[in-house]
């Protein structure tokens, strides 16, 4: 009996919700009731149908009746005040009042039809208890047990698959950093660093660690909290007026960490409803914050622009879509790991036209790009604020540790409450603020050091491209300060290739030649792996040669999830205070260690993955 | 309200007040390896709380009284935000949400917006205080801020005062005592590294300072090997996803932080939620896990994780080691122990909550911690067998992505493990422990004599009193700033909707004047909100 009435209770919340909106087109003050404000849409109605269910169960004591009772009444509230987050999420109702309305008047069958549905959907689910599978499984505690022993877990640490690749431990320690040279343990000598990302060689200046120095003794190292709880120091507050003074915008917000910096950011803002846009060669932690962020991810081709229309025209131009979802195109304004340059003014533009937001990761561009150093925007002539959310690294140009991220006062003042990077983590030390500034206030000071790093930049890949050799550029934007080196005895596919093979014979115009290679991606896979593995004992051979050569440069490494990664390589990393003399020497030193490296390579092994040679001829 | 949990875990007196149903499990078969007393206490309908019995604070919850007006607080609250949206809508508000840009869907749509612009905004000013100089125990200096006319925001001013510092992660007073304990071997650190490596560890980041610190972790630990990350967040973030993945499950606690919540999101996992400290509980969904096998596949998990807390910060709780490692070893699951409030503060050495537990580290599979709160710096770590580290290095996004950790802040953190571990030749470390011990335990006890809710346990650094009305956490927290204290308050997303509280994080650098000020002043705000729920129904 009781049961039923709380069934006939859910029924005629869901009406009430449809009616709630239909007969209320202005009915947007009515959203929701607090609770529903942060939980999300499951849970509140999870949370809903838990109080209803242990409402009708006899309570023990006045107290914790009257603790039901609230919970029932705050928990109905919510459901009927909130325009039906959990209805629309049943039945692909719009989200929002007005649009309910509008469709109701559109379709008002189909609208009477839905809430039915939707009513029948909760009784059901009231009259069906979940199954206790135990129970239902009808094993007796003695078979229960012998389950129990039987089952055997795999080991905690992942084993690759039998002859697969397993990579290396980090090759270098380093002992001691100078400006723009490391001494790493095993060697003698002063190594030149194209290895850090610390294109304007401040993070080892002797300027920056006399500010290290001073804030030190100020602040002491730690925070000891998070930026809501007394972790905010006045020298946070200061990096943050003087980003923003040199962006131009009237807030920035700053993370204690680069990569929880765009993993936190773009689900502040992508809900599950939305739409991502997502170019093909972002970095990992922007593929972070799409997972995280669970909204739909659609992705287009590098750099592509008609490819990225065709997408944002199929996404934006459906009739479906509610008025409320969001739109986003996700790009980076350098590639982290290609190098080159995302066509931002094209690619406003297109937001622009359909009504789409725009995310930049410009850590690479910070620093570098512009006439003032502030990034990709500044670059193409593009006022920063013209993109909606940007985010960059404090651990490239500025020299520090962190991120942080600009766009409007609603963009960053939104992400103090929702960043989980920025809410759920201890603040940056401060003294990494003061450095961070101070390398800010340099460069934005004397913006030649950025055009002397561009110099540099255009200068060493010219030399590389130059050189007769083995070494092959991978053609990329001639700024930029990242410069990815490949082999040429090498071929252009990554492990990720095996699910490019797959999508490739999908699009293929004769799938015919392609059947036989059916089941073969999946197949493949351990095979490329092993071939990686070949290809990365030679760049790590080229890494060691260079080394002994006096040039520090780092091999390109990503995770084997990481879907987006691209072919392994060289990456060298150009910074400001390079002379020419160093340049040059780079680029001698790059030639002779893949010299070294071919010569030294296992051609019987190279040999080996042929057949997915054959497998890119044939397509 | 800023919060440094999910609004989805925290649910803890729901957990406690409503009847779970006796766990069929438990009831067909005998438990195996909870004592009968363990078994019932923990599966018993609306059993009291579910830690060890002799040190838990045996809380009765709110009265009727309470949970009626809080209620009742928060549907005025509700009210009066859609009255002041309304008139907003008519007459355009500071809000650009309410205004609407043409063409595009709102950046942050209404129902998730509202409770921030309606609650959160009025009571802002309890948050986000910033401070001048380091985070000293006794004289931090808060500065002083006013609101912008014409928007919401708030603004630094010229002014500051010295607060009484109950708010910081400030454990063992390393903050205090920096100059002399720890500065000559950061200066040290700055004039031979740079301040940041500027690239991840993989590439060039590790230095001969983190490999020391790296052994050093795992000594301190009696683990084989130890990886550190650049930020205890991206710690748990970055190694739960490179652990586990499709088919393996994870059984968390329903109060686990945020890091570990996305952490394990991000590994794709099926997360499975057991009640808050409760082994009963989390035997009946390892049996349930293993006999049923994967849902609509069947197939039997690939592996199970179960992930606990320490020191659960937002409760001041200590886990129930001992019963939930020993269950889950039963069922050859793997055990995770995120320490982030433990490490350095709790146990007789500062080895965190296993010597506190009397657990041995062995049977702990992976070690996790942060370097921010006992040791005045920042990061974290993770330790376990050398395989599993090896694995880390090579397979997390934290090593492979991340900025490497600074060598300046390796240093601290090496410095200050000197010092615990009594290496420096002084009694510093251990006088240290002592006193965090002391303060706590004696700040715990002043507060329930005073008759105030407090949730927690002896030995735990953390100590919440519940404030339960909406309004009671913004006057508690402004009163005690009139009176020179600087305090931390939480409510809704951080806690459950009626379950607003302040936090105390007491520090080995409070002297007991310090702390006996503090508590008269607190007793002022105490008497003046009504805050003696223990004593009084009305509090």
């Amino acid at each position: 009996m009781a049961l039923r009435i709380a069934a006939v209770l859910a029924v005629a919340a869901s009406v009430a919700v449809l009616a709630n909106g239909q007969s209320v087109p202005g009915a947007a003050t009515k959203a929701p009731a607090a609770s529903a404000a942060k939980s999300n849409n499951g849970d509140l109605l999870a949370g809903l149908l838990a109080s209803l269910g242990d409402w009708v169960k006899p309570a023990d004591d006045f107290v914790q009746t009257a603790t039901e009772y609230g919970k029932l009444m705050s928990g109905t509230m919510t459901f009927l005040t909130s325009p039906s987050s959990v209805y629309s999420e049943i039945v692909g109702m719009p989200r929002r009042a007005e649009d309910a309305w509008a469709f109701a008047q559109r379709k008002p069958l189909e609208a009477a039809t839905r809430a039915i549905i939707f009513g029948i959907i909760i009784a059901t689910w009231f009259f069906t208890k979940p199954k206790d599978v135990i129970r239902a499984s009808g094993l007796t505690a003695a078979q229960q047990e012998d389950l129990i022993e039987d089952w055997e877990p795999e080991p905690l640490v992942p084993r690759a698959p039998r002859g697969t690749y397993v990579a290396r431990p980090a090759t270098f320690v380093v002992r001691e950093q100078r400006v723009k040279t490391v001494l790493v343990e095993g060697r003698d000598t002063e190594l030149l660093n194209c290895a850090s990302a610390d294109f304007l060689n401040v993070a080892g200046d002797p300027e920056t660690k006399r500010v290290a120095k001073a804030a030190l003794d100020v602040y002491t190292v730690g925070s000891c909290g998070p930026r809501g709880f007394y972790g905010t120091t006045d020298a946070h507050l200061s990096l943050e007026a003087a980003l923003a003074d040199v962006i131009g915008c009237e807030e920035t917000i700053t993370y204690s960490d680069a990569t929880a910096t765009v993993a936190s950011a773009i689900p502040a803002f992508a809900k599950r409803q939305d739409v991502v846009f997502l170019d093909d060669a972002v970095n990992h932690a922007v593929q972070t914050g799409c997972t995280l962020s669970r909204c739909k991810v659609v992705r287009f081709r590098h750099n592509d622009m008609a490819d990225l229309e065709r997408a944002v025209k199929g996404e934006c131009g459906s009739k479906r879509a509610p008025p409320s979802r969001r739109y986003f195109i996700v790009v980076e304004g350098i590639y982290a790991n290609r190098g080159d340059i995302c066509p931002l003014p094209e690619i406003l533009a297109i937001a622009r036209r359909f009504r789409v937001r725009t995310i930049v990761d410009d850590s690479l561009a910070f620093g570098v790009l512009g006439k003032r150093g502030r990034g990709t925007a500044e670059h193409f002539g593009i006022n920063p604020l013209d993109v909606d959310i940007t985010v960059a690294s404090m651990a490239t140009s500025l020299g520090s540790v962190g991120g942080f991220c600009y766009g409007s006062d609603e963009v960053v003042d939104h992400q103090r409450i929702s960043g989980a990077g920025y809410v759920f983590s201890a603040s940056l030390p401060p003294f990494l603020c003061a450095t961070a500034e101070a390398a800010l206030r340099r460069f934005t000071a004397d913006a030649t050091v950025c055009s002397q790093l561009r110099d540099n930049a255009r200068t060493l890949r010219s030399l590389l491209e130059l050189s007769r050799g083995r070494l092959k550029v991978v053609s990329s934007f001639e700024e930029s300060p990242v410069i990815h080196v490949r082999l040429s005895w090498h071929s252009d596919r990554s492990v990720n290739d095996a699910h490019r093979i797959e999508e490739a014979r999908a699009d293929s115009e004769d799938p015919e030649s392609l059947t036989r290679w059916k089941y073969a991606p999946r197949r493949s896979r351990p095979a490329l792996r092993r071939f990686q593995g070949v290809e990365d004992d030679d760049l790590d051979r080229v890494v060691a040669e260079a080394a002994d050569r006096g040039v520090l440069v780092a091999r390109s490494r990503y995770l084997v999830s990481d879907k987006l990664a691209p072919a392994n390589s060289i990456r060298i990393h150009v910074s400001a205070a390079l002379t020419n003399e160093d340049l040059q020497k780079i680029a001698v030193v790059m030639e002779e260690a893949v010299e070294a490296a071919f010569e030294a390579r296992d051609p019987a092994a190279h040999a080996a993955p042929a057949r997915a040679d054959t497998l890119r001829k044939r397509r | 309200m800023p919060a440094t949990r999910s609004s989805s875990s925290a649910r803890r007196r729901s957990t406690r007040a409503l009847s779970p149903p006796a766990s069929p499990g438990a009831a067909s078969v005998p438990a195996a390896v909870l004592s009968p007393e363990e078994a019932s206490s923990g599966s018993l309908a609306a059993a009291p709380a579910p830690a060890p019995r002799e040190q838990a604070h045996d809380s009765e919850g709110p009265t009727a009284f309470v949970v009626l007006t809080t209620y009742f607080a928060y549907a005025m609250l509700v009210l009066m935000g859609h009255i002041r949206d309304f008139l907003g809508r008519m007459a355009g508000s500071r809000y650009r949400v309410l205004n609407g840009v043409k063409g595009y869907a709102p950046l942050l749509q209404d129902w998730e917006n509202f409770y921030t612009r309606r609650l959160y905004h009025r009571i802002q000013d309890c948050w986000n205080r910033p401070i001048k100089g380091p985070p000293f125990s006794a004289t931090m200096e808060v500065i002083d801020r006013r609101p912008v006319p014409r928007t919401y925001q708030l603004e630094p001013t010229e002014k500051s005062g010295k607060f009484l510092n109950l708010g910081s992660y400030n454990y063992l007073g390393f903050a205090d005592d920096w100059v002399e304990s720890c500065r000559g071997a950061v200066m040290k650190a700055v004039d031979q590294f740079s301040v940041s490596s500027c690239s991840s560890a993989v590439d060039i980041g590790l230095t001969s300072l983190q490999t020391e610190l790296e052994a050093n972790v795992a000594g301190f630990l009696g683990k084989e090997a130890a990886i550190v990350y650049s930020m205890g967040y991206g710690t748990n973030a970055a190694s739960i996803p490179a652990l586990m993945g499709p088919g393996t499950l994870i059984l968390s606690d329903a109060l686990n932080h945020a890091s570990i919540v996305n952490g394990a999101r991000h590994s794709g996992a099926t997360i499975r939620v057991f009640r808050h400290n409760n082994p009963a509980h989390l035997e009946q969904l390892l049996r349930e896990a293993i006999v049923a096998g994967q849902p609509l596949t069947r197939r039997p998990w690939r592996k199970v994780l179960v992930v606990v807390e320490g020191v659960y910060s937002m409760e001041g709780e200590i886990a129930d080691l001992k019963p939930l490692v020993r269950v889950a070893k039963r069922y050859k699951a793997y055990v995770m122990l995120d320490e982030a409030h433990s490490i350095g503060a709790l146990g007789k050495t500062g080895r965190g909550a296993c010597e506190h537990c009397g657990v041995d580290t062995a049977d702990v599979d992976v070690m996790m911690g942060t370097f921010t709160k006992s040791y005045g710096a920042m990061g974290g770590y993770i330790a376990g067998s050398k395989e599993l580290i090896d694995y880390l290095r090579q397979n997390s996004s934290g090593s492979v992505y991340g900025t490497a950790m600074s060598p300046v802040v390796v240093a601290q953190v090496l410095r200050a493990f000197e010092i615990i571990e009594g290496r420096d030749g002084t009694d510093t470390g251990a006088r240290k422990l002592q006193a965090i011990k002391d303060n706590a335990n004696y700040f715990r006890s002043r507060l329930e004599d005073m008759g105030c809710e407090l949730l927690g346990q002896k030995d735990s650094p953390v100590v919440p009193l519940m404030l339960y009305n909406p309004g009671k956490i913004a006057a508690f927290s402004r009163e005690c700033y009139k009176r020179g204290l600087a305090v931390v308050v939480v409510g809704f997303p951080a806690t459950s909707l009626i379950e607003s509280r302040t936090r105390f994080c007491i520090s080995a650098g409070h002297t007991r004047e310090d702390l006996d000020l503090a508590l008269e002043r607190i007793e002022e705000v105490v008497d003046l909100l009504r805050l003696r729920y223990r004593k009084r129904w009305m509090g």
